[in-house]
């Protein structure tokens, strides 16, 4: 089961909450709300903070956020990423590609120093 | 020595790697192991089993059958996936390299990526004509 909900913050901020399980059968939900909200130009907080597992499908969706981010000169953090998530992603490689941080303030801090 | 053995047989259809997930979740707590090495297995089991269904079966596998068959030993877990689609070896994949540039990444192969760096032994069989995929994980 997978939860997902979206709001937007100051300065145009979007957070993409998510909570549950990204595996086989939930990510491809994940994908349609990753298409909807990596517009072009868009800052995005996707907080992870309630995903206590993630599969390669979650790796896919994760391809699929870096490349429509590249496209559209958007930028996103990643909040909050629980420990074997965390090592999984960088054990892939994936970890270097996106910027992390551990809460939605701290995200919001990164996002507003590295898009300006 | 064997001390218990549970099995679990599943339609081979997406909406069922949830039912795999939690049975795996028991069974290794049960058999002792703490928070990594059960997040470990479901892991593993959940990206066997999602091959199964897309790639064995081809997303038709709804009349046939996923079977988990679990031993548990003093120091070992044993976690067996069974399948009837056409023989096939995942361990005859090559792992992807994690130093691609991500722009240049294929999207598949990090499955039995995480299979291979998580158990502690993988093994293949075709047993009466079926897929046999033993996942080996040690306890304590």
């Amino acid at each position: 089961m997978l939860e997902i909900s979206t709001e937007t913050l100051e300065n145009d901020v979007v957070l993409l909450k998510v909570s549950g399980a990204i595996d086989g059968s939930t990510a491809p939900e994940l994908r349609a709300a990753i298409v909807d909200t990596a517009t072009p130009h868009c800052k995005m907080l996707l907080d992870m903070q309630g995903i206590h597992f993630m599969s390669s499908a979650g790796l896919r969706v994760m391809l699929l956020l870096h490349r429509q981010l590249q496209k559209g000169d958007s930028h996103v953090v990643l909040i909050g990423m629980m420990e074997p998530i965390y090592d999984a992603m960088e054990a892939t490689g994936f970890l270097k590609y996106f910027q992390t941080a551990s809460n939605v303030e701290s995200g919001l801090e990164l996002l507003c120093k590295t898009s300006v | 020595m064997v001390k218990q053995v549970r099995k679990l047989r599943l339609p081979g259809e997406l909406s069922q790697v949830r039912a795999a997930c939690e049975f795996i979740v028991d069974v290794a707590s049960d058999a002792g192991l703490g928070d990594d090495g059960v997040f470990q297995c479901q892991l593993s089991v959940e990206e066997i089993f999602t091959n199964i269904v897309e790639h064995g079966y081809g997303h038709d596998g709804a009349e046939k059958s996923i079977e988990l068959v679990c031993e548990i030993s003093d120091d070992l877990l044993l976690i067996s996936l069974i399948d009837e689609a056409p023989p096939f070896n995942p361990l005859s994949l090559e792992d992807p390299d994690p130093n691609t540039p991500l722009w240049e990444r294929d999207t598949g192969g990090w499955g039995v990526y995480f299979v291979r760096k998580y158990m502690d032994d993988i093994r293949y069989k075709l047993e009466n004509e079926k897929n046999r995929l033993i996942l080996e994980k040690k306890l304590g």
